[in-house]
This record gives structure tokens, C-alpha cells and sequence, in this order.
């Protein structure tokens, strides 16, 4: 119960982030930061893709909602929820992700990887569905690279702090 | 046990299609969905959470703030004195004729978003304080946006960074008509196509708008030319110009309030119907 509260917080928190900095902030003229992403990243693995994606479904809607963009978020977050367990197995083996409900006491060149690939099929998603255009593929890719890399960095950087105090714990 | 596995694998699948649906319907029925009740409600709800945020972030832009009003100030100061000669010079009455058709709204910006393709900010005037949809949005002088949507006490307008908007402008010592439409890749770029070679044009023209719509009057600044291409192939030249409003920094504008639209859109219906 204790941990449910705390996750709730913990999403909450990175929603107004996301809400109150990250949306007002556009770096080299295209490039957006996603940061509420992390609450995918770091979904603990015993809970299932059901679950996770109605989660993900849930604030995604509520992005929209504040970003006056209807269902963009909404679709990517669902999307990324979905296919995570897939891109884990891509870069972990069957042991790790059995026995550690949480990958990410420590970083590892793997779950760097992990990271780039979702914050790249979700920048991807976002700004295909947003253009709705095959015309306008160049500016898409553009956005997505910067936005991507960015979004990381952003990600990594939360990740090291908060898993810095989690270490000393 | 396979046959169970199977049947949760579906499962995951059959939740993923109706939620994804979901999203796409919220997508392709966004227009409808921006006149519901509910994203009034959102917008009102979310533009409070915006204001309040804004009061504590506000004092961190103070300075800019200050040399903005500061720059705006000295510039009124100028055109002041210009008036006061025209009016001296000229006929009083017109000259206080041709202002009054037009009423400015001052606001303040709570919330926008730059990096879309569609651009949305929401200003804290709503229909209570006269602001209508269609109302053009400027900042000192410089074209700024569109009012789309009107809510009681706030009211969102699309930056004219959108690719939904295209702006009728004029060059500026010419007086030739153009279209400004957005550049697809960047946010402070505009490009307008097919200018006849024989219009005169250096990098640096200002290029303002037509005064021919009814949203912007006449003589807005829009941007200023950045890069000349010429394109043989339809005999003229294309343009590339640079924004000079700093979308990101703008916070205070003026709503412009045409007195007499209604007259003139029922002109403008009458000559149509002939």
C-alpha cells in the first residue's frame, strides 16, 4: 500500500514537471523533452503489460489534456507501454529480468540502450502522428533525433540522481 | 496450459487495439473535441494551474520584463510625438476616425507552446472581456497570433507559427501582396514563394502585414527577409524570413478588437451575394 502511494507520487511528480518546465522548454528551435517517460522506464517488472498500459493510457491523456494536443501523448505513451517487455528481452536475459523486480539499482551499458530505444519510438510516434504527413518525413526524423537525445540526457540525469539517494539507502 | 497462454497473450493485444483506438479517435476528432464542453473545462482548469505557476516563475523574468516595457515605452514616447505633428498637420476628425475603429485589448500570456506544428497559447481575456474568436493578437506592433477558442475568463489562440495559419503580408517598401506561410522545420522561419523578379528586394526588407484582412490591421510587422532564392522554373524568387517576434520570451499582448466587424463582414456578404 505504502509503495502504491509512493509510485502515484512519484508519477505525479514527474507529470507536473513535465507540465510546468519541460513543456515550456524548446532547445536549438525543435527539440522537446519528454521527461515524464521515466515512469515507463522504470514500471517495476512484476507488473504486467495490462496494467501499465492503462497507467501509460492515463497520463498520456492527462499531458494531452495540458498540452492541447489530443490524443499525440496519449497514443505514444500506450504504445511505448506496450512494447516495452519486448524491447527488455531485447537487451536483457531471461534471469535478469526474472529475479530483479527492479533492473535499475545500477546503471548498465544495456539499460542505456534500453532508455535511447524507447525515448525513440516514442519521439518518433509523437511527431508522425502530430505531422500526419509523409511530406513532412525530414522534419519529423530531425525532431525526433534531437528530441531524443535530449529526452535521454534528461532521463539519465533524473535516473543518477535519484539513484544515487536510492544506493545510500 | 498452452491454450491459456495463448488467451492472455489476446487478451494483452484485444486492450491494446481498444486503447490505441481510443487515442486515434481523440486524434481524428480533435477539431470537435476543441468546441466540447470538456476541453472548455480542461482549458479553464489547466490555464488556473498555469496563472498560479506563472505568478512565482513571472518574478524570474522581471528584468526582461522591465527593459521590455522600458523599449515599448520609449518607442510610444516616439510615435507620440509623430502623432502630435500628423494631428497638427492634418485634419483632426479623420485622423481620430480611423482610430476608432479598432479597440485593443492588453493580456497577459498564461501558457503556450512553441514546438508543434500547430502552436497554441491561451491569454488570461475571455469572451466576459469582449475577446471574440478571430481577433488577432499583436505585441508591440508585431503580429503575434489568432484567437480560436473562447472561454468565459480565458481564450486560446494559435501562434501564427502554425501550419494552419497563412498570413496576408505585403513587402513593406513596395507594397507588393504576399502569402507567409511557415517553414515545416523551423519554428522561427517563413517562407513565401513566387515574387516577380522585377520587385525590388535586399536581405533585411521588412516584410508587415496587408491590412486586407480583417484579423491584423494594416502595417504589423511580421519578419524580416533572411535569404533570397530564385527559382527559374516559375521566373521569380522565393523568400525565407525570419520571425521578429521572440515567440518564447513574449508574455504581455494586445487583443485587437475590431469595432465595426460585423458592418464590414455584412458588406463583405453582400458583394459575394451579387
Amino acid at each position: 500500500m505504502k509503495d502504491i502511494i509512493k509510485d502515484f507520487l512519484g508519477i505525479l511528480v514527474l507529470v507536473l514537471l513535465q507540465i510546468l518546465v519541460f513543456n515550456q522548454i524548446t532547445l536549438f528551435g525543435y527539440g522537446c523533452v519528454f521527461a515524464y517517460l521515466l515512469f515507463i522506464i522504470v514500471t517495476p517488472l512484476n507488473i504486467k503489460t495490462i496494467p501499465s498500459m492503462l497507467i501509460a493510457f492515463a497520463v498520456g491523456l492527462t499531458i494531452d489534456v495540458f498540452s492541447q494536443s489530443y490524443g499525440v501523448h496519449t497514443f505514444a505513451a500506450t504504445l511505448v507501454a506496450a512494447i516495452r517487455r519486448g524491447v527488455l528481452n531485447l537487451f536483457f536475459s531471461k534471469d535478469e529480468l526474472e529475479y530483479n523486480t527492479s533492473l535499475f539499482v545500477k546503471f548498465s551499458y544495456d539499460y542505456y540502450k534500453y532508455i535511447v530505444v524507447i525515448v525513440l519510438i516514442y519521439c518518433f510516434t509523437v511527431f508522425s502522428l502530430e505531422a500526419f504527413s509523409f511530406k513532412l518525413i525530414l522534419p519529423i526524423l530531425q525532431k525526433t533525433g534531437v528530441s531524443t537525445l535530449i529526452t535521454s540526457v534528461v532521463i539519465f540525469f533524473i535516473q543518477s540522481v535519484t539513484l544515487k539517494k536510492y544506493n545510500e539507502r | 496450459m498452452k491454450f491459456l497462454k495463448i488467451l492472455s497473450s489476446l487478451k494483452v493485444i484485444l486492450v491494446f487495439v481498444l486503447l490505441e483506438i481510443l487515442a486515434l479517435l481523440m486524434f481524428s476528432n480533435r477539431s470537435v473535441f476543441q468546441r466540447s464542453r470538456f476541453v472548455r473545462f480542461s482549458m479553464e482548469t489547466s490555464s488556473f494551474l498555469y496563472s498560479k505557476s506563472n505568478e512565482i516563475t513571472s518574478y524570474f523574468s522581471l528584468k526582461s520584463t522591465n527593459e521590455e516595457l522600458a523599449r515599448h515605452n520609449a518607442e510610444l514616447q516616439k510615435q507620440i510625438e509623430l502623432l502630435q505633428n500628423t494631428v497638427q498637420r492634418q485634419n483632426y476628425l479623420t485622423s481620430l476616425e480611423y482610430d476608432s475603429t479598432i479597440a485593443f485589448i492588453p493580456a497577459k500570456i498564461v501558457t503556450k507552446t512553441v514546438n508543434n506544428i500547430d502552436n497554441y497559447f491561451i491569454v488570461n481575456k475571455g469572451a466576459k472581456d469582449g475577446v471574440k474568436e478571430g481577433f488577432g493578437v499583436v505585441s508591440n506592433g508585431k503580429v503575434v497570433g489568432v484567437i480560436q477558442y473562447v472561454s468565459d475568463h480565458y481564450s486560446a489562440a494559435l501562434l501564427i507559427i502554425s501550419s494552419k495559419i497563412k498570413l496576408s503580408g505585403k513587402i513593406k517598401n513596395d507594397g507588393y501582396l504576399c502569402t507567409v506561410v511557415r517553414d515545416n522545420l523551423s519554428t522561427s522561419k517563413a517562407n513565401i514563394e513566387d515574387i516577380p523578379y522585377h520587385i525590388d528586394i535586399k536581405i533585411g526588407d521588412t516584410i508587415v502585414t496587408s491590412g486586407f484582412s480583417t484579423i491584423f490591421p494594416e502595417n504589423y510587422i511580421i519578419g524580416t527577409i533572411a535569404k533570397i532564392t530564385s527559382n527559374p522554373s516559375t521566373a521569380s524568387n522565393d523568400l525565407k524570413i525570419d520571425y521578429v517576434t521572440d515567440f518564447i520570451r513574449v508574455n504581455y499582448v494586445e487583443i485587437i478588437a475590431p469595432k465595426d466587424i460585423e458592418e464590414i463582414n455584412q458588406i463583405n456578404t453582400q458583394i459575394i451575394e451579387q
